[in-house]
Formats: structure tokens, sequence, C-alpha cells
């Protein structure tokens, strides 16, 4: 039986230390003068897993509680 | 946007602010956020709130996690109200091309005050409810009947563990509604309809209403999110100290929500609210020439 609360969890957890991970790279990036060209790139990515990370959780869920058969809450 | 040193640490200091505060109070910080990037920062208002939104996201994320780790966050009650408030943003988003924008922040705006009175009247209905086992008493209506929402948490402040049974599926769900359309049409998370609705109407204790409400408006801030990256509003290196700080500030605020006090949670988030309300309130009387001061207006 799948545990939803770790299930989503994790996702949290996982797309918030890479979004954080990536803007501060990319804060770096920017302060050191010959890497501030990669420095938006990586801001954007950021951006899109920050973005990305309810909606992605929002399908774990659904898909966990499906697999425990809570179609109800699901 | 070029950013200084100066820029970033006003910018990371303040949201590590507003990220604990939006953490105690189940809400996505935009309210503290806006102003200080506008008034004390010098960013033009559409950056600010596309900032402020997107950091929403980044507060839910380390706020959602802290509390579901805790086991605080009702997940079922989150996916339920979830509907109701997605419906509600979108409507906003009709609503905002079809009607007077002044007008309804004038409606909001007395909505606010309205639950500004109920919380600061329920103050201490939490401990009441403690007392006397009522919480875990209610009778289930029917459709939280059929999708069994109920939960326990434990309550450290209390000392206990406390049980709850969810109820008044109506109101709550229309509340969330209105919710979904405050933030699809102004800009907010919409976090303090919920935690009301929550802990008023559908009889969740104070600090489950919190959780799951930090938990559920990462969604809607996302949804509202898309559409600011789309319009290219987003300012990256607006957002990335405001994110970075908002994750760090949530981060802390999980870790002291449940030693507090629910009454002392709820005088503060009547402060919020009130705040809120007046905010709203001056934004749509500018629209009759009325000027009142507030914070983050032009």
């Amino acid at each position: 039986m799948a545990d939803v609360n770790r299930a989503l969890y994790w996702v949290l957890v996982i797309g918030m230390t890479i979004s954080s991970g990536l803007f501060a790279l990319g804060l770096a990036a920017y302060a050191i003068a010959s890497l501030e060209q990669y420095s938006e790139p990586v801001l954007f990515s950021a951006t899109v897993v920050l973005i990305a990370t309810p909606v992605v959780r929002a399908l774990v869920g659904t898909i966990a509680f499906t697999m425990n058969r809570q179609m109800r809450a699901a | 946007m070029l950013i200084t040193l100066t820029f970033f640490l006003q910018g990371f200091l303040s949201a590590i602010f507003a990220g604990f505060l939006g953490a105690l109070m189940g809400v996505g910080g935009g309210i503290i956020m806006v102003p200080i990037l506008t008034v004390y920062m010098g960013v033009p208002i559409q950056v600010a709130i596309a900032a402020s939104i997107a950091s929403v996201i980044a507060t839910s994320n380390a706020g959602g996690s802290g509390y579901l780790e805790q086991r605080i966050t009702n997940v079922k009650l989150a996916f339920f109200l979830e509907v109701s408030t997605t419906v509600g943003a979108l409507a906003g988003s009709i609503i905002a091309l079809l009607l007077n924008s002044q007008i309804l922040f004038l409606l909001f705006g007395v909505m606010l005050l309205y639950l500004t009175i109920v919380v600061f009247r329920a103050r201490n209905l939490d401990e009441a409810k403690f007392a006397s086992g009522a919480f875990g008493k209610a009778k289930q209506d029917r459709v939280t009947g059929y999708l069994d929402l109920k939960g326990s948490y434990h309550d450290a402040a209390e000392g206990k563990d406390v049980e709850y049974i969810v109820n008044g599926s109506l109101p709550g769900s229309v509340i969330a509604f209105f919710a979904g359309i405050g933030s699809g049409l102004l800009g907010i998370g919409g976090g303090v309809f919920k935690v009301s609705a929550m802990n008023k109407y559908m009889n969740v204790p104070m600090k489950v209403a919190v959780a799951t409400s930090k938990f559920m408006i990462g969604v809607t801030a996302a949804v509202s999110a898309v559409t600011y990256f789309a319009a290219g509003k987003l300012d990256f290196y607006v957002l990335a100290p405001v994110a970075l700080g908002t994750t760090i500030g949530a981060t802390m605020g999980t870790r002291i929500m449940n030693r507090i006090k629910a009454r002392n949670l709820k005088l503060l988030f009547t402060f919020i609210i009130l705040y809120l309300a007046y905010t709203m309130l001056a934004h749509g009387l500018t629209a009759w020439g009325i000027n009142i001061p507030y914070l983050g207006g032009s």
C-alpha cells in the first residue's frame, strides 16, 4: 500500500532541493564575470522546476490514491 | 534587471521573514513581499507580483513538505478543496475580463473584514474544542462521509494527539471557490480564505488548516505563475533571492508552528487578514478618487 504522505513529501523535497540548488548556482554564475552567460539559462531551469513541482505532486497524489483504491479522494 | 549585493540581501532577508510568517499562517507571504519589492526595492508592480506568486510555490514546497513530515497535513482534504479552488481560479480569470477589478477589490476587502471578525471571535474555539473533545465528536456530512475525511495529529503545544472529523463540505467548498477566484483575479494565494474556511466551517483544527492550506497554495500559485511566465513578467534575478529566502523562512516556520498555541496563531492571523482587507479596500476605493495610503500602492 503506497504511503501517500511519504510519496508527496519526497516529490516536494526533491523539487525544492533541485530548484533551490539551481537558483543558488545561477546567482553564483551571475556574480562570476566569466560565467555570467550561464546564469540566465540556469535560473530559467530553476523556475521551470519550481513551477512544475506542485503539478507533479498533484499527479503523484492522484496515482498514489488510485493505487490505494481511494479513487474517491483522487 | 541588474542586481547588486544590496538588492540580493534586501530580497533574500525580507523573503526569509515572509516565508517564516507564511508557514505559521498557511499563507503565501505575497502580502509581505509585494510591498517590500515595490516600495523599498523599486521593483515594478507587475514584476513584483510575478516574483511573489512564483515564490508562493517555493514556500508551499518547503512548508508543505515540512508539515507532511510532521503528519499534520490532511492530504485528502487538500485534494477535495483543490477542485473548488481550481474551478474558482478559472472563473476568476474569466471574471477579470468582464468586470471592473476595483469593484472586486472592494468585494474581497469586505469579505476579508467579515472573516477578520469571524476569526477573532473564534480565537478560543480550538482550545474549547480540545477540552471538550468536540473535534473528534462532530458528525460527518454526506460528502465528507463519502470521502471519509477525518484525521489526527500530535499537537506539540497541547502535548496530546488530537482527532478530528471533517464536516461542512458545502461552506468549505464555496469559500475555497472564492479563494480560487481571488487567486485568479488578484494574484494572491488565497490561503487566508482556505484557513478560515477549514477552521471555522469544517471542524478542522487551526494547525491542520494551516498545514493543509500551505500544501494547497502551491498548485493555485503554479496556475498563476505559468501565466506570468508566459507573459514574460517573471524576472529570474528578482525571483532567485526571493525564492531562496522564502524556502529557508518557510522551513524555519514549520519547525515552530506546532509549538505555538492555536489562540496565538489566530491572533496573528487576524492581524494579517485585517491588513489584507485594508489593502484591498484602499485599492478598490481609488476608483472613486479616494486615496488612502497603503503599502504597495502607487
